[in-house]
């Protein structure tokens, strides 16, 4: 123990007490030294006091903090416990108790996060303590991490006393978008909204109203309604689930109520508002060249999810425009665009778009597009979640040959059967889909082998085998006779094969050589056993648009061309009706049912990719009909007729092709935000979270600013990053106000165009709707923290808590109070003495001492 | 006004008792005695003598007994104490600033002198002292002695912590708005305090809340950031955005843009710029040790708490073994395989099991995905379809996030239907999924995502999601890695507990889970406090010296009180030195 003066300047006047022995004058006498001496004293002690000496010691008191729970949510009767709790938590004050009362919740809501801070900061530094929370636990906000930690790093206990539950009220304690609709909220889509329910009764309805957050006047209009009935018991807290489309892009407050008849606790915790920020529709570019109004037509079936822009020629002729169209488009349509109409720069730009941007490419249509003159071999094919298919067709026209073989007698000898091994040899050449005949002249005409396919090859060959030379030539019955025998035959080419040695009669050849010509059936001529050239054979053949051959002998036989044989593409739409089938969950489908899809009128037949997955699909061949797949940073997807044309006629009378279209677009659409944007509210402070969606290459970065009047629109939030791929900006927003954002990578061209929100008090509840799930853990404070725990029903409290923590706590012991006292003794003995034993002193004067 | 030594009733007992003390003091006759008369010779004398020996006289002297009265009266009222000078009735509070930023030089040292001049000046009763470092503490409460600040700040230090001065202010601030006369806030240090923070406090307050800044000089201009010092203000870590499993990347910057050093790192392999910060990519985890740190030191850095930062990374992230029941569908095998973090490994080494429920019975592996019909599925997950069993919803949110296949939650999870679900209630975690996702027409095999939640679900299943991004001082861990029941315990033995709020590592150092790095651009003043809008800046907070505190605070009373008792004592000597006092 060390002596302190507090204020040791005052000593100073301790130099004046030698005048009290000379001033007035000196003192003489042994009676006058006695009062000079008990006034030094006297005066010694006030000096000493004005110095204010002090020692600090030990203190061996603890500190006693009860912190009690007034809150709306406690019963009658649990005040009255914790009010008797109270009264005997005083009644055991000691004098080594040092006792605190902290009251809470009586101004509306349950801080006990803000109790326990001010608990804690009752206790003075090095004092050990304990903390005695009585509460229903339902803290109506989650600050009490803060004070947590402040005692806990003091060691100091809290011991907890849980008041019994309030009865089962239902509450909706929770109003939020479902996690699946959190990160695309936008016009024309479905979201989904959960809204948890405390103590739901076993029948009600969720009824969700809304309006326009800048129209608070409006009226709310109904949004959606949804009976819930739960199976055999209450539970704590109930999810449910209801879905609408917004309409309206902006901020948009919704309510939720519960209508149910068995609900008979509180009505003002029965709904519960929030707001939602709903995007803008997504940004399509539309390229397309062969449906007129294309685009406004896909616009009609796609509904108000999407902003489609028509790209004018203008737009595709100009690189620079075109590419700024694609900066601001989270989704490109191709329908059915020819290459020709599309650059190959502008191919290169959508590649790029959908690789590097993550922009959406939606491919649908016909032949235009995935048939002969399309996308293949260009820098979009291999974006593609299908593989052409570019059936080839190697036509081998059909023929019809007729075969005229001059049998006269001077084709007696080799003659003849050199012209049957010519004749053979050109029937040899035919396919079994060609015909063929045969007619002999001799002086007269006969069809040794009338037209029939040449399939009959045994038939034929065996007529050919009976012909014998004989007779006289008369070769222009026969031609008439083949040229009336093919006017009948429907091939694509027509032949008439005349085989003769040249002595033929004179006649009107030409006229019917020429008409022969006009109606498709061309003739050739073989001179056969001569090596004299005919003038006569030439000519017929140049009548009859054929050739000449000439056939000396058997090793000379010419090869005798009937018809060109081709290949050809096959028309890339296939017509149907086709049967169809959907696949995949409801990613896809949503509410559509598959089993419902209609037919399909045509379709361009591919074949599917590797990693890609198919929506639709032919039935029994699998032809993709809508595939998709991820390429690079974007989606891309095919649809593998007209979306609009003839070809999906059925599909557009079905109620369920615009869902599915616009699924299947919002599916494919680029996020037109990159990051996740969550507010946090602490109170004053907010913080503002985006969280990359991407892995962060450091290429984007995130923006907002808030939403309202130019002074804060001028203001932009700083964003900072923690780490990659995650940052955040802090500053102050007052909690009745509800903060609105753009949002967005300032890095790229549509810049802040999405919304976010922060409703007011979004960090805190209503009184008698915390969330059961929120509640302050007392049992794990308790264990965290060292404490005990039990039920305030039936807690003894005979005696006060154990303390904890603390390490010397001190206390000032201050001396001039004694100092003081002793000088009021000493001036009082004084004046005694200057009455008594100055008297007694002093017996023979009468006047020099007295009062 | 109240009293300290004695109760307003003791003091007025006092006083009376005095006073009747006085008076009857007043009223003895101090030369009675007894006189035996030897002779009747003085008899005469004696008899006249007699009247003046009487006990009592008549009150005579009421100017001197006033006057001795009043010297006992000051002489007990200053020993009643009185302590309540404060004139104005108002609160006040004094924050001493003991984060981060007051270690910068001998701030600290000259922040406690000035505190102890301020404590002098001001109320006891309404007057107190809270250390605001990293969890803020009363140094002083009403009523307590300043003897005792010496002593509780005898060890005291600025921590490596941010600023909590703000959240005091804030909380200040609701207070004064119920308190009748307001509250004053002095703050002693060089914390910088946001520009939008006066609005805010004085909307909060309703103007009622004074913030003032304590300085030995009152001129003194709002403190800056120095440019001479430098520090480390973002650490932060991510799985490598190559996608390469075993490496991550490390995003780095410091206060002055400088390249940073980090411990065993090539310079050379940082990338980055000044404006944007740099980045250590691909990272081999098994590389950064322990942990990875990194230091930024201006030439004359007087600050050393901000200097460095740490991040402890997994020492490992092994692949985790896969054992595949026969009868597992072939796809699983495939994703498994093409996963480098994955790997099919035999049943008795297996960290995951992954097959239809009647293969898994007995399966030694640590966690089970159950492939089960519908029917066993719903059966299975009946008991345990709790709020825990929403806990694998972020595998698909994290899906979501990373712009692949969308799955739908709600095909996954809704009521009746269960088709996807987790449980962790018991030691083991499971997953449970509906075969049919895996068929026709959900076919989720065909999905681009498959390998991903094939891989997702196994790290979720083995625990080893994800790394921690990173952990700051004052800062909520982030929430892919908040164990809100953990309570973190710093190396120095200091446990810090959240209960199911976000845990926030309150201060910088090694805790058992995680290693937490000061990284506060406002302490190093590479960004204005707290006030991330560009347009505000730090807030001029008006200054205010110790000494022009003591007129607003009221004079002492006790040393006014005793004075004038010494004067009147001496006073009083005089008189009855000179006779002229009865």
């Amino acid at each position: 123990m060390s002596l302190t003066f507090l204020e040791p300047g005052w000593l100073v006047l301790l130099c004046a007490l030698p005048a009290l022995w000379f001033w007035p004058r000196r003192l003489r006498g042994s009676e006058a030294a006695q009062t000079g001496v008990l006034r030094a004293i006297a005066l010694s002690l006030i000096v000493f006091a004005l110095a204010k000496p002090a020692t600090v010691v030990d203190d061996e008191r603890s500190y006693h903090v009860l912190v009690l729970d007034g809150s709306g949510s406690m019963s009658e009767s649990a005040l009255q416990s914790v009010s008797a709790l109270d009264a005997r938590f005083q009644s055991q004050a000691t004098a080594t108790d040092l006792q605190h009362r902290v009251h809470f919740g009586s101004e509306g809501g349950s801080p006990i996060g803000d109790a326990l801070s001010r608990a804690a900061r009752s206790i003075p530094t090095g004092y050990p303590a304990e903390v005695t929370l009585v509460t229903d636990g339902m803290a109506t906000d989650q600050r009490w991490a803060h004070a947590v930690s402040e005692l806990t790093s003091r060691g100091i206990p809290v011991h907890t006393l849980r008041v019994n539950d309030a009865p089962a009220d239902t509450r909706i304690v929770g109003l939020t978008a479902a996690p699946e609709s959190a990160g695309t909220l936008r016009v024309g889509t479905t979201v989904v909204i959960e809204a948890r329910i405390a103590d739901a009764p076993l029948a009600f309805d969720l009824v969700l109203e809304g309006t326009a957050s800048d129209q608070l006047n409006a009226p709310r209009r109904e949004l959606a309604r949804e009976s819930f009935t739960l199976d055999g018991k209450r539970a704590k807290v109930t999810t449910a689930r209801v879905t609408f489309e917004p309409k309206v892009f902006g901020f948009l407050a919704i309510t939720a109520r519960i209508e149910s008849t068995t609900d008979q606790g509180r009505e003002d915790n029965d709904f519960l508002d929030t707001t939602l920020a709903i995007g803008p529709p997504l940004e399509a570019l539309y390229v397309g060249a062969r449906m007129a109004r294309g685009d406004q037509a896909l616009s009609e079936l796609v509904g108000p999810g999407f902003r489609i822009t028509n790209a004018t020629p203008e737009d595709l002729a100009d690189p620079n425009i075109f590419d700024v169209l694609l900066g601001k488009s989270d989704l490109v349509v191709l329908d059915d665009a020819p290459a020709s109409a599309i650059s190959n720069a502008n191919f290169e730009s959508i590649a790029t778009a959908v690789t590097e941007a993550g922009v959406g490419l939606f491919a649908s249509g016909g032949s235009g597009a995935f048939g002969p003159g399309g996308w293949h071999k260009t820098p979009i094919e291999d974006l593609l979640p299908v593989e052409f298919v570019q059936k080839e067709e190697k036509r081998d026209p059909s023929t019809t040959l007729v075969v005229i073989i001059d049998t006269s007698g001077s084709m007696g000898g080799n003659r003849v059967q050199l012209a049957k091994e010519v004749a053979r040899l050109a029937i040899r050449r035919l396919l079994p889909h060609d015909k063929v005949g045969l007619v002999e002249f001799y002086g007269a005409k006969r069809w040794a082998v009338p037209i029939q396919p040449a399939s009959n090859a045994i038939e034929i060959e065996r007529a050919l085998n009976r012909l014998n030379a004989g007779g006289g030539t008369v070769i222009l019955p026969a031609i008439e006779e083949a040229f009336y025998g093919l006017k009948n035959v429907r091939t694509r080419y027509k032949h008439v094969l005349i085989l003769t040695d040249g002595g033929v009669e004179t006649g009107a050849f030409e006229p019917l050589l020429r008409s022969m010509s006009q109606d498709g059936i061309n003739v050739s001529t073989v001179l056969i056993g001569s090596d004299a050239h005919s003038e006569f054979l030439v000519t017929l053949a140049n009548w009859g648009k054929g050739r000449f051959y000439g056939v000396p002998n058997r090793f000379n036989l010419p090869e005798i061309l009937l018809k060109q044989p081709t290949t050809a593409k096959l028309p890339a739409m296939r017509p149907g009706p086709h049967m169809v089938d959907g696949r995949g969950g409801k990613t896809w489908w949503g509410d559509v049912d598959p089993e419902t899809l209609p037919e399909l009128g045509a379709y361009v037949e591919t074949s599917i990719r590797d990693g890609a997955h198919k929506v639709i699909e032919t039935k029994g061949e699998g032809h993709p009909i809508l595939a998709s797949w991820n390429n690079g940073l974007g989606r891309v997807t095919t649809l593998m007729t007209e979306p609009t044309g003839s070809a999906s006629e059925d599909w557009q009378n079905w109620n369920g092709y615009g869902p599915l279209m616009a699924r299947a677009l919002e599916q494919t659409s680029r996020d037109s935000v990159p990051f996740r944007f969550e507010a946090e509210r602490d109170d004053w402070r907010v913080r503002i979270t985006a969280r990359s969606r991407f892995a962060d290459n450091g290429a984007a970065f995130p923006g907002a600013r808030i939403f309202g009047t130019p002074a804060t629109e001028d203001s932009p939030i700083l964003f900072r990053r923690l780490a990659p791929g995650w940052f955040e900006a802090d500053f102050f927003c007052d909690p009745a106000e509800e903060l609105r954002l753009h949002v967005g990578n300032i890095q790229a061209p549509a810049g802040l165009k999405g919304l976010a929100v922060s409703p007011a008090f979004a960090d805190v509840s209503d009184e008698f709707a915390v969330d059961p799930a929120n509640t302050l853990d007392l049992s794990l404070l308790s264990s965290v923290t060292g404490g005990t725990h039990q039920q305030l029903e039936g807690a003894a409290l005979t005696e006060l808590p154990a303390t904890g923590g603390g390490e010397s706590p001190l206390r000032r012991r201050a001396l001039w109070p004694l100092a003081l006292a002793l000088a009021l003794a000493v001036y009082l003995i004084e004046l005694l003495n200057r009455r008594l034993v100055g008297g007694l002193l002093n017996s023979g004067r009468s006047s020099a001492v007295g009062i | 006004m109240s009293f300290e030594f004695l109760s307003p009733l003791s003091l007025a007992s006092g006083l009376l008792g005095l006073a009747g003390a006085l008076f009857v003091l007043h009223r003895l006759r101090v030369r009675h005695r007894e006189v035996i008369v030897p002779t009747t010779l003085f008899w005469k004398q004696a008899v006249e003598d007699s009247l003046a020996r009487k006990l009592t006289a008549r009150f005579r002297h009421p100017r001197a007994y006033a006057f001795v009265l009043a010297i006992l009266a000051l002489l007990l009222f200053a020993l009643a104490g009185p302590t309540s000078t404060n004139t104005d009735h108002r609160e006040y509070v004094v924050l001493l600033d003991g984060s981060a930023s007051a270690a910068r030089g001998d701030n600290f040292t000259r922040s406690l002198q000035l505190t102890a001049e301020v404590m002098d000046e001001l109320p006891a009763p309404s007057r107190r002292l809270l250390f605001m470092g990293a969890v803020p503490r009363t140094l002083l409460g009403p009523n307590e002695a300043n003897l005792l600040l010496e002593e509780r700040t005898a060890n005291l230090q600025p921590e490596a912590a941010p600023e909590t001065i703000t959240s005091e202010l804030l909380r200040l601030a609701r207070d004064a708005s119920l308190h009748p006369k307001g509250v004053t806030a002095l703050i002693v240090g060089d914390t910088q305090l946001s520009g939008e923070l006066a609005k805010t406090l004085e909307r909060l307050s309703d103007s009622k809340l004074s913030v003032l800044r304590v300085s030995a000089d009152s001129n003194a201009a709002a403190p800056e950031g120095d440019s001479s010092e430098d520090a480390m203000v973002a650490m932060g870590m991510a799985p490598a955005a190559s996608g390469d499993w075993s490496a991550v990347d490390v995003y780095l910057a410091s206060a002055s843009g400088k390249r940073p050093t980090v411990a065993g790192i090539d310079s050379s392999l940082l990338t980055g710029s000044q404006a944007d910060g740099y980045w250590l990519r691909d990272l081999p985890v098994g590389r950064m040790g322990s942990a990875l740190t990194a230091t930024a030191q201006g030439e004359s850095d007087t600050l050393t708490l901000d200097d460095s930062a740490s991040l402890r990374a997994p020492a490992e992230r092994a692949a985790i073994g896969v054992w595949l029941a026969p009868s597992t569908p072939i796809y699983f095998s495939d994703a498994v395989e093409a996963d480098p973090g994955l790997f099919v490994a035999d049943a008795a080494a297996a960290t995951v099991a992954i097959g239809p429920a009647s293969e898994l019975v007995g399966a030694s592996a640590g966690a089970l995905w159950t492939l089960s019909d519908r029917g066993d599925l719903a059966a299975s997950f009946e008991a345990s379809a709790t709020a825990q069993g929403a806990s694998f919803q972020s595998i698909f949110t994290s899906l979501h996030l990373a712009g692949l296949e969308r799955i739908s939650d709600e095909q996954m999870t809704t009521g009746d239907q269960v088709t996807f679900a987790s449980r962790t209630t018991t030691e083991t975690p499971q997953l449970f999924a509906d075969a049919a996702l895996f068929a026709p027409p959900f076919e989720l095999v065909e999905s681009q995502s498959f390998p991903l939640l094939v891989g997702m679900a196994s790290r979720w299943l083995a625990g080893s999601q994800t790394v921690q991004p990173f952990a700051i001082a004052g800062h909520a861990l982030p929430a892919l890695a908040k164990r809100s029941q953990d309570v973190l315990v710093l190396d120095a033995g200091l446990s810090f507990g959240a209960v199911g709020a976000a845990a926030v590592p309150p201060i910088a150092g090694n805790y058992n889970t995680l290693h937490a790095s000061l990284l506060s651009p406002i302490t190093s003043g590479a960004a204005p406090a707290a006030g991330l809008l560009s347009t505000t800046g730090s807030v001029a907070i008006a200054t205010i010296t110790p000494s022009a505190l003591k007129a607003s605070g009221g004079a002492d009373w006790n040393a006014p009180l005793l004075l004038l008792a010494l004067l009147l004592l001496f006073g009083e000597w005089h008189l009855f030195r000179s006779g002229r006092m009865p």
